[in-house]
Formats: structure tokens, sequence, C-alpha cells
């Protein structure tokens, strides 16, 4: 059993995730590119909140550094009152399979596996069997159960973004990242995922970070942050505070 | 577990090319260290069967002649109850004892006569009953057929032993009934014993006590342990500790090579290597497609933890399915296969027994090689990030800096080239791998050809050693007149016979010198002081008061010079004993192994010697007596007088004397045969 041994910040009980002067620098140099530059941002408990802007303004970085998954120049990013760069990888790997779900633009889902194997993988990786009724009713609500014995190949874009979905909330993580969930998805198809996680958002209270370039998607969510040169041009929740 | 296992299962099936060539890795790697395990088992347990024969026993160490105050029984008991003594068994030994029949009142000389504590103790000294039974009361004897070819059993014999007194020691005769026979292995020192009799009080020349430890590491201290044991219980001197040494763990420090040793752990290294390699490609060819996936897995959550459990599950998985097959490939390739190898380069006669022991290291040092190997591919994806690695890039940091700036078109073999050039850690596996392939491909040819050289080599010294083509010597003595040149040619025209080798004896009287006299002077006042100032002794001490007197009386051989490779090179403790120089040299040996010293005192190496007005340089005084006395000197005591044997090359003895008979003949019968060839000579020697 891996145990998290980061730092508990003090923060109100509402906020999910807390960014500080957030920086990420790729490169040196000539070839040194500034992706994030000091972005401080507060996203509370239950918020649906869509990142955009335009390409390479930092907002999958961001993404990404919220995750977990990549590490900040300076900085930090804190989620649920743990401090995510004072955690040793395994404990970090713990930490995100247990708290973060998260939403591709290129699905990954693993080829060889089934809908309801992949769906169901995150729990294996803890070492948790899957109850056969939670996942039914999972795959149900994101109306694939019909294809719970499917391989990825058989399945549409769109069903494949469901099982993406439906295997980044299996763990019930209190916060799930979406990086561009719709890039590679028709607008139809579009508008249905991103319904569903407005359906989840609501229904299950969970907090969602979504990146995306479509306005028209983000005007769904509840707080849209806008990004320019790796920083936060706009906020709409910063606004209606 | 369960789970683990499936989920092994089905990435196996899933990456079936990975699979088959990790499979294919293991059973090579399993075969080659089979082999190399084999072959370095097999050289040992030859060698150690070789030196065993050689040493008459497969006992790890003795305990010299010694008088005890207590009865044998307790001696032994005493030792039998220490903690890592297997056996301790005795033996009473008559040096040169005589031997008359009822049929036949010609007294036989020259005989080795044995008291054993145990009947056990046969086998170790590698004795086969062939018929009737041991002795079991003190009147019974077992006889060799080599020595006694016309007794039977219930045949009554005399032997005459040592008894030893308060002035010396004296013979007297004793009668026996022949309860069985027995016949010695070909090869061993047992060959020359004559007859075997029950217990070990009936022959009072002190006894031997023979040690079989559990395992046969520290013999040294052990045998130390088991004489402060039975100090108290000793008459006269504590006697010696006496090592087998076909035992090459008892002492490794003295007798293994360190060549050797180093040769095997190399080729251990390279096979580890290469087969490591070969896996860590594999592995890391299929973790650059795989790259994605193992990012997937580690962004959802699979720690590093679990992806190394995964594999080292898939490696083991397929270890189980592959290794077996390997180590049956490798008991039949490495092993089934290198016997004729060894058989076609002429080690037949000793072959190395299959130790199970190399199964295991070969399965050990496989299971190893692939466990190690498959997991080192994962500190690749740790250098990454998650993100790095879902997104399937990889990062070149290290590329050097001078290309960033490069403007060269690449053209196809220029794409090649830099990517080698800029890339160079990508590519050192691969290229490692290939060395060492080429490298393991040498070593082994060469490995081959260097111990086809050794073993051809040892065989050469070692053929008269084990097969003394004149085992029963007396047959080939012939006291005064000589052989006969018709005899010799006859022997020669022998089936079987490749070379025969006659050794010219003549008796010389060389002036002493004052420290020879001295030493001579010496000798005697001991030997007095001992005893054994008695007929038993007289040769000796004929000779000794001879050389006291001025005059050493040698027997001089004349060998052919391109015989002497085959008396004895290999003298770990006289170094010089195995260079034969040209030109004008003279080898001085004892007599027997009791006069080795004196020899040795008698002449060094380094001095020089007169004879006939000639002038010597003598070598190698003590590093030949023992092989020079077990195949020439020993039937020549009988005829010719003197304690020093000096061995001159044949061309040598020819021109000093020219009066010089043949005495002894050595055969060189190399494909074995040796029974048929003794009785094609009795048959000659009765013609």
């Amino acid at each position: 059993m891996i145990c998290y041994t980061g730092s508990i910040t003090q923060k109100g009980e509402s906020d999910m995730i807390e960014t500080k002067n957030l920086t990420k620098i790729y490169g040196s140099d000539e070839n040194r590119l500034r992706a994030l530059d000091g972005v401080d941002l507060t996203i509370s408990r239950g918020e649906f909140a869509a990142i955009v802007g335009p390409s390479g303004c930092g907002k999958s970085t961001l993404l990404h550094l919220l995750g977990g998954i990549d590490t900040p120049t300076e900085g930090i990013v804190v989620i649920e009152g743990v401090d995510l760069s004072s955690l040793a990888p395994d404990p970090l790997t713990v930490f995100r399979r247990r708290h973060i779900g998260f939403v591709f633009q290129s699905f990954n889902l693993l080829p060889r596996l089934n809908v309801w194997e992949n769906v169901t993988l995150p729990l294996g990786l803890d070492g948790i069997k899957a109850d056969k009724y939670e996942v039914e009713t999972m795959l149900s609500t994101l109306g694939i159960a019909e294809k719970r014995f499917a391989l990825p190949h058989q399945l549409s874009g769109g069903q494949q973004q469901r099982v993406a979905i439906a295997r980044a909330l299996i763990t019930k993580p209190h916060v799930v990242l979406a990086d561009e969930p719709t890039g590679n998805l028709d607008s139809k198809t579009s508008l249905d995922v991103v319904l569903t996680l407005c359906r989840l958002n609501e229904e299950l209270s969970q907090t969602i970070v979504m990146v995306t370039h479509s306005e028209e998607l983000a005007q769904m969510a509840s707080r849209r942050i806008r990004m320019g040169d790796g920083r936060i041009v706009s906020d709409s929740g910063e606004a209606s505070k | 577990m369960i789970e683990l296992f499936k989920d092994t299962l089905r990435r196996i099936k899933d990456h079936r090319t990975r699979s088959v060539i990790v499979c294919l890795a293991v059973i090579l790697t399993a075969i080659l260290y089979s082999a190399v395990f084999g072959i370095a088992s097999s050289t040992l347990s030859a060698y150690e069967r070789m030196m065993q024969l050689l040493n008459g026993s497969d006992y790890h160490g003795s305990i010299g002649y010694a008088y005890y105050k207590l009865p044998c029984e307790e001696v032994l008991a005493r030792l039998n109850r220490m903690p890592y003594v297997k056996e301790a068994d005795a033996v009473t030994p008559v040096g040169t004892g005589m031997m008359s029949t009822e049929e036949n009142d010609l007294i036989t000389t020259s005989l080795r006569i044995l008291g054993f504590s145990d009947s056990r103790m046969m086998s170790h000294f590698f004795l086969n009953m062939t018929e009737g039974r041991f002795p079991e009361k003190e009147d019974e004897v077992m006889l060799s057929h080599s020595f006694f070819p016309d007794e039977i059993i219930g045949s009554r014999v005399t032997i005459w032993l040592m008894k030893k007194m308060d002035s010396g020691a004296e013979s007297y005769p004793r009668e026996f009934t022949v309860t069985g026979f027995y016949e010695a292995e070909i090869g061993s020192g047992a060959s020359e014993l004559a007859a075997v009799v029950n217990g070990t009080s009936n022959l009072s020349e002190g006894m031997m006590i023979y040690l079989k430890f559990r395992n046969r590491l520290n013999t040294t201290g052990k045998i130390g342990k088991a004489i402060d044991s039975i100090r108290g219980e000793i008459s006269g001197d504590v006697p010696d500790a006496i090592i087998n040494t076909a035992y090459l763990t008892g002492n490794l420090k003295e007798r293994m090579n360190p060549q050797t040793v180093f040769a095997l752990l190399f080729s251990v290294i390279i096979i580890f290597g290469a087969a490591s390699m070969l896996i860590v490609g594999v592995y890391s060819a299929a973790l650059s497609q795989d790259i994605k996936t193992q990012g997937l897995l580690w962004v959802l959550g699979m720690t590093e933890k679990q992806r190394k459990r995964a594999i080292w599950a898939e490696a083991g998985v397929l270890l189980l399915f592959s290794l077996p097959v390997g180590l049956l490939l490798g008991y039949i390739i490495g092993w089934q296969m290198l016997v004729p190898l060894m058989d076609s380069i002429g080690t037949d006669r000793v072959t190395g027994r299959f130790d199970g022991w190399v199964a295991v290291f070969a399965a050990v040092f496989t299971a190893a090689a692939v466990l190690v190997s498959a997991v080192k591919p994962l500190n690749r994806i740790r250098k990454l990030t998650p993100i790095e690695a879902v997104h399937g890039e990889e990062r070149h940091e290290n590329q050097d800096r001078k290309w960033i700036r490069s403007r060269k078109t690449p053209g196809v073999e220029g794409l090649v080239c830099r990517e080698i050039v800029r890339n160079p850690r990508a590519h050192i596996i691969p290229a490692v791998s290939v060395s060492l392939a080429a490298l393991l491909i040498a070593l082994t040819s060469s490995a081959a050809a260097v111990m086809r050289e050794n073993i051809a080599s040892d065989m050469r010294m070692t053929d008269y050693q084990l097969y003394p083509a004149m085992e029963n010597s007396s047959v080939m003595i012939d006291s005064g007149a000589g052989l006969t040149e018709e005899f010799c040619e006859a022997v020669k025209d022998l089936d079987g016979v490749e070379n025969v080798w006659p050794v010219r004896v003549a008796v010389d009287h060389i002036p002493a010198t004052a420290a020879q006299k001295a030493l001579a002077a010496e000798e005697i006042e001991y030997w007095r002081g001992a005893g054994w100032d008695n007929e038993y002794f007289s040769v000796m001490y004929r000779e000794l008061i001879a050389a006291a007197n001025g005059t050493l009386t040698c027997c001089v051989l004349g060998i052919p010079r391109e015989f002497f490779p085959a008396l004895s090179l290999k003298n770990d403790n006289y170094p010089t004993a195995n260079k034969i120089p040209e030109g004008n040299y003279v080898i001085a040996a004892g007599m027997w192994r009791e006069l080795e010293d004196m020899t040795g005192d008698y002449f060094s190496d380094g001095d020089t010697l007169t004879i006939g007005g000639r002038t010597f340089s003598v070598i190698a005084s003590k590093g030949w007596s023992y092989d020079v006395t077990r195949r020439i000197a020993l039937p020549l005591y009988m005829y010719a007088s003197g304690s020093q044997l000096l061995i001159l090359p044949l061309d040598m003895f020819e021109t000093l004397y020219p009066d010089g008979y043949v005495n002894t003949l050595l055969v060189d019968e190399p494909d074995g045969g040796i029974g048929l060839l003794m009785d094609s000579l009795a048959e000659l020697c009765t013609s």
C-alpha cells in the first residue's frame, strides 16, 4: 500500500484545485519556450471549468500539470489539499489513480481489452474487484451497455470516448481532467460527449476541467477560463466573484 | 496471484513475436550455460577421477602411519563420532612383502599387502570383488588374479609379514586361506596391491587412517582436528596429514589454475552478457512499440512497482515454459554431445560424470539473465514524464549540440548514419549484442582448441601413469642378461602397440663429494638409531656405507629423449622438472619414495656431475622420483643396487655405457585394451 506523504495545505474545503505561480518552460537557450507563465488558479469542488484558447497557449500543458502527469518548472499544484510536487513518483501515481480521472482527445483505450475491461482497468490497478452493478450502471448511463464486450476498434469515435469517460469515472475521482475530449469527434457526437460530462457534473458533483478549442462547447461549462501566451487572460469564475 | 497469471498469459498471447523470441533466448541461454558448466564439470570430474585413481583412493585424506596406544576399533570409533567425518577406516600396510604358495615355493617379491579394517574399503580403493568373499577371519586373505593367476578359493598361501621388534623389524611367515579374488580398476594405484587381509592387528607396521568427510571443504583443517582428537593416543611422532589432491575444492588455492577459473568466469560473464543483451534488445524493441501503452497505464495509475511486477511475471512465465526445454536440450547438446567429443580427443578412459548441479547452475544463471534484463528497459520509461509516454515521444536530450544547427540535406544513407551518430545510445544494445555474439563464437572455438590441446597434453603426461603397460613389471624385467633385440621387436609388433621405449640400464660408481660422504654418514647414524640397520634395508644400508666410504653407487638409465615428456613433466613443487634442456644433463631421482629426499640431498638442481669423464648438469632431482619409481625404478630395485637413479638421454648413455642392456620396456598402447596387451606379452614371454 502506497501512502501519500505530500504536504497538505490548509485551504478552504471548497477548493478542489489550486495552482500558484505555475510555470512550465520547455527547451533551453534559444529554443526556450515558456508554455505556462505564472498561472494562479483556483477551481472549487463541483465546478465544470472549460479552458479555451488558441493552439500553443498552454491550456493542455496546464491540464497535464494539474493532473500530475507533467512537472512544473516553477510553482505548485494542490489537489484536494495535497501538493503534487511533494509526492514521490509512485505515491503520485497512486494519488492520480484514486483522485483524478483522465479523458484524452485520442481516447487512449487499450486495443486488446474489451469495453468492460478498459473501463475497469483503473480498479484492477488498485487491486479492487469491479462491482458488476456499478459498471453496468455506468455503461448504461453512458449508453454503451450493449457494447460491453466489444473491442475498441469495433466502436465509433463517440462510443470510444464514452468508454474513456467511463474509465475516468469508475474510480469515482473527485477531479476529471478532459483534454480536448471532442477533438476527434464530429459536432453532434461532440455535443453528446460534453452533455454527458455536464450531466455527470450535476449528478455526481464531480469537478471537471475540460480543455477545448470550441467556444460553443465551452459555453456549456459553468466556468470558462481563457488563456493566451501561457497566461490566463480572462476567467468567468473570477469575473462572477 | 491468479489474476496476475491470467493477465500475464494474455500479454504473452498479445505479444506473440516478442514471447517467442524471449523463449528462444531462454532456450539458447540455458543450452549455452549447460554446455559451459557441463564442460567445466566434466573436465573437473574427469580430472578428479583421474587424480583419485592416481592417488589410489577416493578418501578425502589420511593420517600417516602411526602406532596407537588404543586398539584400532576404538580409534576409528572416536573419529567416526566427529560431526564432519562420514567414514573413518584403517589400513595397515606392508611395504614390500613376500609370499609363497602351496604349489610354488618360489618367493614372489615386491608385493604390496594391506590389512583393511572394513570390507567397504574395497570400493574406496577401486577394488572390485570378482570372486568369493572378503576375508572374515584373521587367517583369511583376498588375492589379485594379476599376481596369482593360478590360485583358487580355498588355497593356502604363505605371506611373509613384517613384525616390529625393539631392535628393528623382522619378517616371519604366516599362512592364510584364500577367500576371494579382486581386480583393481585400471589405472588405479591399487593395481599394485597383491593381497588384502582382514583387520589391522595382523600387520604391525603402523596404522594409516583414511577419512571420508561429509563434504570436501577445508579438508586440511578437518584432518588437523581429527589428528588433534587422537593426538594423545599416538606413540612417537605425530603423523602427517595427507590430503587427497584429487579434490580440487579441498585445497582450491593450490590446485585451481587461475587461468582456468578466469576463463570459466569470463565465459559465464560473456554468456550472461550476450543473453541479457538479446533479451534487453527484445524488450527494448517491444517497449518502443509499447511505450504509449505503458505511458497510458502510468497515467491511469500503474506504479513502477506494478510495471516491474508485470514484466517480471511475463518473463517468469516465459521462463517456466522455455527453461525446461532449454535444460533438456542443454543436457542433450551440452552433455551427450560433449562425451563423444571428449572421447574423440582421447579422454574416454576417464570420463566425467554428469552432475545435477550443472542443471541447477544453468537454470539459476539463465533465470537471472532473463529477469534482470527483462526489467532493464523500464529505465527508459522512468526517464520520461507520463505525458511524454502517452504521446509516445522519447526525448533525445543527449543529442550532441553541434547537430542542432546542421543545414545538410539528408540522403537515405545519410539518414541512417546520422541516426546512429546523433543518437548513439539507442544503438548501444545492438552493437554490444553483435560484439558479444562474435566474442562468444571466438571464445568457444578458442576454448575448444585450448581444451583439445590441454587434454591431449595431459594425456601424454598421464598415459603411462594411468595405464602403465608395465603393470606386472616382473614380466618385463630380465634380471641379468637384459631383454633381447628380438624380444623388443616382437613387442613392437604386437597388436595395438604404437611405440616401445627401451630403458637401458647400467650400474656405475661415482666418487662421492665430501658433502655427500658426510650426508651418508649422518644417514647411517639416523637409521641405525631408528633400529633399521637390518637385512630388510640392506640394499640401502649397503649403499649408505659405500657412500660414506667415498663411492656413490648409481643405477644409470638411458632413455630416449622423446620419451621424457611421457614420464612426468608437470610438477608444481619442482618447476624445473618441467624443463628439459638440450645438451649434457642428467636427471637424478630417488629409487623409491623413502629415499627421494636423500637423493635430493645428494644431487641438487644446477649441480655438475662427472660421469665417464664427461660433465653433466643435474636437473630435477626430486621432481622425477615418484613417477620414475613407479614405472622404472621399482622393478630395478632387485637387480640394480644403488639408491640413486641417474637418467641420461639415450644417445649419451650409449656413448658412456656401450655394454648397458635393455632392462625395461615401456609400451605405448594408446587405444586401450591393456588386458589384451598383457595377454600377448605373457604369451610372448612364455614362448
